[in-house]
């Protein structure tokens, strides 16, 4: 075997070795990826859960607890535990719909769906949505992220639904696929903030990511943490998601 | 038993009654999980007109909800006021306020909602005192059919402030693509107004137009004493005056919808000016009565509502139909024949409308609003309405009068929320035809301690700016109010 004979073998297997991720994930549609991932990121369809939000700038934090209560893919409730200045507010989110409940406007109101929450974080966050349903998923890359490989999957909003990101990246683990990272964009693609899932457990019997980190890539230094904690499975009546009982306790 | 203590037992009862309604209810399953909030304000107002200070009101809210059962919690709302400044002290001198202004306004303690609420997986159901607005708008006094509401000192304050709560049934449950809720209110409310002149206008507006028809009298050749007197009414208590409604609504394709009707009574008075004999009167001196008598008329009420979010605004429509009404002003036939030669033809007097009684009020209110957030630098919340009054009956002299009245307000709020503990809004209320403004500026400052569960304090600046073009402006009663105010207050 000649000198070009052994050159274009180390090459072949270099490049094989290179390719064997991509291979993989081309055997797997970015749509089962993506299902695969929410299932181990979201606890399921009916649950709720306690959230503690840490909010970072410019060395000063900010600290809040919220209760979500989530029900399908498309409904959400968020209640304001904590401070006691804002315990009673509750946001709602349906489809495409989202309502604001303040306890001195004793009525729901509706809100566009770029009301942030705070800091970083968004309702969409806080109440941890599933992006199955809500996002159509492909394949972008395959990369390593702390020495694992991962895939990339493009996140595109579905028109009307309750999502808070028009597109994200989205890294999930290739052997396990656990999520790994997201970053989030706008429509035109300009990335707005990295959110990378943290701290492993068994939550309901698999597990999950129970904290968040949301960094801002627009503003060096605002950091969000988002601690899930005592999550319960349960069904909840749909009236619980009407608007009229928004108000309700 | 005088005014204070009665109060002050009901402020005991309402404690009383937050340690024990969840005990009753909930037996074994009380204190499973009983959450307690409130806060403390201290507010001083202080009125342009003459620099004196009018209000130094203290406040004390208790909101207390306990879970007792599965999908079913009790809550009690408390709230206690004190206006210090309507009490005398050596320190200030001035002292205008009667003591019906003073008993109504000086203290209060008071039951805002105690209700129990079930949720089940049918239906969703409330039962007791509670606040409520069907009115899917900004403002609630868009409304002035379903929802009464505290107009004492002008009615611009929160919501939850303001809304006159009332003990009701209400039951909402699934229906076809929506939802449907039903409420029964056995004893209906009326907005509630000053009980004296207390420099936000209605009194005032009333003694003027009073004054006014006094006046006429004694040009149209009277020459008897008259007595003018403004004399509260209610709305009776009976099974015939009970209030009730219901209301659909759904949300499909991005659209919220809903439509309501609700058989209540007027919320604001229409005064009936009668002039009668009055007791003691002699052939030497005779006395009459002129009275203005507030009626609450039964009436019912249409609301249609839709509203459409997008990504960073929202739009609404509504439609609220009134027909039936009683105009604001009634004036006896007697009391007509005696004016008529000094008001001529024409219904408009001192800045009223003025008919003879049996005349009748159609009105028909269409507004839009619309939202939309640039960024966290600047939020705009806006609504305009335009209301169109189709008046049917008889002038004071007694002419067969129709004819269409028409007004609009446009309201819009500016916040800005640059910075991270400092909240900065304006609302513009803007009515005509006759033009008239209010601005109120606000900048509220917060803070609190490093942890989720602490105290949040909260400093507000702000005022009431209320121009009028005319003295038949809308706003023109809240001249008097205008202020400048600082609000303390801690959040536990």
């Amino acid at each position: 075997m000649n000198w070009r004979s052994r050159l274009l073998g180390i090459a072949f297997m270099m490049g094989l070795c290179i390719n064997i991720p991509a291979m993989a994930a081309e055997k797997v549609e970015a749509s089962v990826v993506l299902e695969k991932a929410e299932v181990i990121r979201n606890p399921g369809d009916n649950y709720s859960v306690e959230v503690d939000l840490s909010d970072t700038k410019d060395s000063k934090t900010d600290l809040r607890r919220y209760e979500t209560f989530v029900k399908g893919r498309d409904k959400a409730l968020v209640k304001f535990v904590e401070p006691a200045s804002e315990s009673g507010t509750r946001v709602l989110m349906t489809g495409p719909d989202m309502y604001v409940f303040v306890p001195t406007s004793a009525k729901p109101v509706r809100i566009s769906a770029n009301q942030k929450l705070t800091g970083n974080a968004a309702y969409g966050d806080v109440a941890r949505l599933s992006f199955v349903g809500n996002y159509s998923a492909k394949h972008k890359s395959v990369e390593k992220v702390d020495g694992r490989d991962t895939y990339v999957l493009e996140l595109t909003s579905i028109p009307e639904r309750p999502v808070t990101y028009d597109k994200i990246e989205y890294w999930v683990d290739v052997k396990t696929f656990k999520p790994v990272k997201a970053v989030y964009m706008t429509q035109s693609g300009k990335a707005i903030r990295e959110g990378t899932f943290e701290d492993f457990g068994e939550v309901f019997g698999v597990q999950r990511p129970r904290i968040f980190v949301l960094k801002n890539l627009l503003r060096a230094g605002h950091v969000t943490r988002l601690k899930f904690k005592n999550p319960k499975q349960k069904s909840f009546p749909d009236l619980m998601f009407e608007k009229q009982n928004l108000g309700r306790n | 038993m005088p005014v204070p203590q009665t109060r002050f037992l009901t402020a005991i009862g309402i404690l009383f009654a937050g340690i024990l309604l969840p005990s009753a209810i909930g037996f074994d399953g009380a204190w499973a999980k009983v959450d307690l909030r409130g806060h403390a304000t201290q507010t001083a107002r202080y009125f342009l007109e003459d620099q004196r200070l009018r209000h130094q009101i203290t406040e004390v809210s208790l909101r207390q909800v306990a879970d007792i059962g599965e999908g079913m919690t009790s809550v009690i709302e408390g709230r206690f006021l004190y206006d210090s400044a309507l009490f005398p002290t050596p320190s200030i001198q001035f002292r205008h306020y009667s003591k019906e202004v003073r008993n109504d306004e000086g203290f209060e303690a008071e039951a805002r909602q105690i209700y129990v609420d079930w949720l089940s997986e049918k239906w969703a159901i409330k039962v007791g005192r509670i606040q409520f607005d069907w009115m899917d708008s900004l403002s609630p006094r868009t409304s002035d059919a379903v929802t009464a509401l505290d107009l004492r000192h002008g009615g611009f304050d929160n919501p939850s402030q303001i809304i006159e709560p009332v003990e009701a049934i209400s039951a909402n449950t699934s229906v076809g693509f929506g939802s449907a809720e039903f409420m029964i209110v056995p004893r209906g409310r009326h907005h509630r107004l000053p009980k004296g002149e207390n420099g936000y206008g209605y009194v005032e507006r009333v003694n003027g137009l009073l004054g006014g028809v006094q006046q006429a009298l004694v040009a149209s050749g009277v020459r008897r004493v008259i007595n003018p007197a403004l004399i509260s009414g209610q709305i009776p208590v009976d099974t015939t005056h009970a209030e009730y409604g219901g209301r659909y609504l759904m949300s499909a394709s991005g659209i919220d919808f809903s439509a309501f009707a609700w058989r209540g009574h007027q919320r604001t008075p229409s005064l009936e000016l009668t002039f009668d004999e009055a007791e003691g009167s002699s052939f030497d001196t005779e006395i009459w009565d002129l009275k203005a008598t507030e009626k609450y008329p039964q009436m019912s009420s249409y609301g249609v509502f839709a509203s459409l979010g997008g990504e960073a605004s929202v739009f609404r429509l509504f439609s609220l139909y009134e027909p039936g009404r009683t105009p604001s002003v009634l004036l006896q036939d007697e009391l007509a024949k005696y004016l008529s030669p000094a008001l001529g033809n024409s219904p408009s007097f001192l800045g009223d409308r003025v008919y003879r009684s049996g005349s009748i009020e159609d009105r028909l209110r269409g507004g839009l609003g619309f939202d939309y957030v640039f960024s966290k630098h600047l939020k705009i919340y806006s609504e305009g309405y335009v209301t169109v009054s189709q008046v049917t009956g008889r002038t004071p002299a007694g002419d067969s009068v129709e004819e269409a009245l028409r007004d609009h307000t446009a309201t819009m709020r500016l916040t800005n929320e640059s910075f991270d503990d400092l909240f900065i809004s304006c609302d513009t209320t803007i009515t005509g035809p006759k033009r008239s403004w209010l601005i109120s500026p606000d900048v509220t400052f917060e803070w609190r301690d490093k942890q989720p569960s602490a105290n949040t304090w909260k400093l507000s600046v702000g005022g009431w700016l209320v121009q009028s073009e005319s003295e038949q402006s809308a706003l023109q009663i809240l001249r008097g109010a205008r202020q400048v105010y600082m609000r303390l207050g801690a959040w536990f």
